[in-house]
């Protein structure tokens, strides 16, 4: 075993949906949040690879000053830890705390 | 996998964190590499947290908490401060590979538990000199 490291396969995302209006909500919020990050390129490819993880359309990037920026993806990072603990299916579950981690990573950065 | 099973793997991974995050910092000079010393001491510090919580959630469900065995693989060529740096970030990525996993198998307090210790071994990989990632402990999604 590697430090803190066990060989394991995700669990998959569930086909047949009890999690269908939560991914909804949560690729509205990621397309709103994205719509604000024109001016970090990072933070667009963030969202973008987000979207296309839960196969939703890229986003159309604009500009917000950046106190708005970041109090937006502050908020982001809270609904989708908030989304990580709501959703039915274990491997939804851990795609949402994924990405509330990467935004997390980037607001360190912002 | 029971819940015990489950928390056990978590417990086994954190006790090989605590090892070769203890082995780094006994390789890294405080005078040298303060910020360096810094990180791989706070990260020691807080899988020690981890560690003992896990510990205490098992005992908890009256099951007997994986012990830490003997010694773990600590990676070699640690003179130059670049590798311990990368041995140590890619520890709490592998953390951060086990915390998803745990978020996916559990529910409650426990996946609470297992968001929040993501959201923090992704902040301290980037304090071991690291970037932001696409999806911290679940790379294969950046690799579709």
């Amino acid at each position: 075993m590697s430090a803190c490291g066990v060989a394991r396969s995700p669990a998959p995302l569930s086909a047949d949906d009890p999690d269908g209006s939560l991914v909804d909500e949560v690729v509205a919020r990621i397309t709103a949040t994205a719509a604000l990050a024109a001016r970090v390129p990072d933070l667009v490819a963030m969202h973008t690879a987000h979207l296309d993880a839960l196969e939703a359309a890229p986003p159309v990037p604009g500009a917000a000053p950046l106190p708005q920026l970041r109090r937006s993806e502050q908020q982001l990072q809270r609904f989708l830890a908030d989304a990580a603990m709501a959703a039915e299916s274990g491997g939804l579950a851990r795609l949402l705390a994924s990405m509330s981690a990467a935004v997390t990573q980037h607001l360190v950065v912002l | 996998m029971s819940d015990v099973q489950v928390l056990q793997t978590a417990l086994a991974a954190e006790h090989a964190a605590v090892y070769v995050l203890g082995a780094l910092g006994g390789r890294t000079s405080q005078s040298a590499d303060p910020e360096l010393f810094e990180a791989i001491s706070a990260a020691f510090a807080a899988h020690r947290v981890r560690r003992d919580e896990l510990t205490t959630a098992i005992t908890d469900l009256d099951a007997e908490p994986v012990a830490a065995e003997a010694a773990y693989d600590v990676p070699s060529g640690l003179e130059r401060a670049q590798r311990i740096a990368r041995v140590a970030r890619e520890t709490e990525q592998s953390c951060a590979t086990t915390y998803s996993w745990l978020v996916a198998n559990t529910v409650d307090e426990m996946r609470r538990w297992a968001i929040k210790a993501l959201n923090e071994t992704a902040v301290r990989v980037l304090t071991l000199r690291g970037t932001p990632e696409m999806f911290p402990g679940a790379g294969e999604y950046a690799d579709r």
